[in-house]
């Protein structure tokens, strides 16, 4: 009796501490990239005092700039990495989009690889500015409102030329916060690549804009991406739904990259 | 009576481990906006842009007759939709007369990105309304279903919501203390958008009264419920459905 009434108590001990037991901390370092974020409000204080420092980049399309943006931000366009580049100079750049969901995160990225090792982005985007700020400089006399957040947004490549019959081959991709795994995938110039992605926990996405490709990524569903790797070069791959907080978010990324 | 005293200390301390107050998934902030308590929520019976009837007369008698001393004051916010990104935006609130408000509460939006992570056959959160009662208790009300997302894509996402499918409507009761107790009720259900976000009042013996609407191709659908908050026992108590193909026809039983 005395056996049986232990084991009881120990069951509810257990269902005792599970339910006041901390989360696990998530683990933000797999890809060794981490993006700072900057609230609205943090970012206009920084600015303030140290404005020669940090360079803010408006990373969405130029009618969305002129329609309104960030006092003193600069322009360049999300895969633009010569623009931002230029941009960014020799301070520390913070970009931002219209919700720092997509094309901010990407950026910031793209600079990360440029050698800016500072990067961060505006939590919230410009929206959460507006919302919480306000203030804003536009181009535009007519201008009401910063949500105008065009439908296609992705670079305008041209076709390119790449070798026949160079086979095909298939990835799967495990989206967790905060990290793709595998983050880095290796193809031939010319092959037809399939990516089988699913998210492990919440509502993902994925993103390669160099390759027009933007898929939700719901949970424990396995979604197929297929593309020809036409184009040589390193393509940054990021998470297009909010995971979690700014930081994290950002640092949801990864690379293509066609040999 | 020694040998069973070991035995009883666990027991208690096991007791209060369980039942201690634990932390809520998510407090109300302030950036939810929550209107004053009340005790009778105004709804129009009539949709002022398109003359679709929502409820008429019979029930508004039923709802009228329940005097004001048997009625729990609640308080809510503004309703709010999920965008395509994941962030949670109020359909009406706006700072500046321009600029749209979200969500901002991290603890509220890690709840519901960890509640997606429960659902299955690609379904997401729609949209929801957050009420709170004078005791701290949270009531969430959310619909949950599938949309076109080539659909959010070429128009809004809201109008993505309107055409959506496979549609449930949710109250989730998070008491003011204890997380075990949390409880989800489901409180109606379409092939189509649903949502039951519009309420009426809350009788002190926790009995809500609801506004459901559907929409779905040339009908716009309203059905208003009675749910205990005690048991989950759902009741319509009236409905009101209009088609709109050529001329409005509207039927109300």
């Amino acid at each position: 009796m005395d056996k049986k009434l232990y084991l009881i108590v120990v069951l509810i001990l257990v269902l005792g501490g599970l339910s006041v037991a901390p989360k696990a901390a998530i683990d933000l370092s797999k890809s060794g990239y981490q993006a700072a974020s900057y609230t609205p409000l943090v970012l206009s204080n920084l600015l303030k005092k140290d404005k020669d420092k940090y360079v803010v980049i408006d990373v969405r399309t130029r009618v969305e700039y002129d329609a309104g943006h960030i006092p003193g931000a600069v322009w360049a366009n999300y895969y633009d990495m010569e623009a931002l580049k230029k941009a960014a100079g020799d301070k520390i750049p913070i970009t931002y989009c219209a919700f720092s969901a997509m094309r901010g995160p990407y950026a910031a990225y793209l600079l990360y690889q440029a050698g800016f090792k500072n990067v961060g982005v505006l939590a919230g985007g410009i929206s959460q500015w507006a919302e919480d700020l306000q203030g804003m400089d536009s181009n535009d006399p007519r201008f009401k409102t910063v949500f105008n957040h065009p439908k296609n947004i992705f670079p305008d490549r041209p076709k390119s030329e790449y070798p026949a019959n160079r086979g095909e081959v298939e990835f799967n991709i495990v989206a967790t916060r905060f990290k793709f795994e595998p983050n880095e995938i290796v193809v031939e110039h010319g092959q037809k690549v399939t990516l089988h992605i699913r998210s492990d926990d919440i509502v993902h996405g994925i993103a390669i804009p160099e390759f027009g490709i933007e898929e939700e990524l719901p949970p424990h569903e396995e979604k197929d991406i297929t593309f020809i790797a036409d184009r040589r070069g390193t393509f940054p791959f990021v998470c297009n739904v909010i995971c979690g907080k700014a930081h994290e978010h950002a640092s949801m990324v990864g690379n293509l990259i066609v040999k | 009576m020694i040998r069973s005293f070991p035995l009883i200390i666990i027991f208690l301390v096991a007791a209060i481990l369980l039942f201690l107050p634990a932390k809520k998934p998510f407090e109300v902030t302030s950036d939810m906006a929550l209107s004053n308590l009340t005790k009778k929520f105004d709804i129009q019976d009539k949709d002022s842009s398109y003359g679709f009837v929502k409820y008429n007369d019979k029930i508004k008698k039923l709802l009228d007759n329940i005097p004001d001393d048997k009625l729990t004051p609640v308080a809510c916010s503004d309703s709010f939709y999920r965008n395509v990104q994941g962030v949670y935006i109020f359909d009406n609130l706006r700072v500046g007369q321009v600029h749209f408000v979200r969500i901002k509460n991290e603890e509220f939006l890690e709840f519901m990105r960890e509640k997606e992570g429960t659902f299955i056959g690609g379904k997401k959160i729609l949209t929801g309304r957050i009420c709170e009662l004078a005791d701290k208790t949270i009531l969430l009300f959310y619909s949950v279903g599938i949309y076109d997302l080539e659909l959010a894509d070429t128009t809004t996402v809201r109008r993505a919501i309107a055409y959506s499918e496979d549609n449930t409507a949710y109250i989730d009761i998070i008491p003011r203390k204890s997380l075990l107790m949390k409880r989800t009720l489901k409180i109606a259900e379409s092939e189509n958008n649903i949502h039951c976000h519009s309420i009426f009042q809350l009788t002190n013996g926790r009995e809500l009264f609801l506004l459901c609407e559907e929409s779905k191709e040339w009908h716009s659908n309203y059905f208003v419920k009675k749910i205990s908050l005690k048991n989950g026992k759902a009741q319509v108590l009236g409905s009101c459905l209009n088609e709109h193909r050529d001329k409005l026809k509207t039927i109300c039983d």
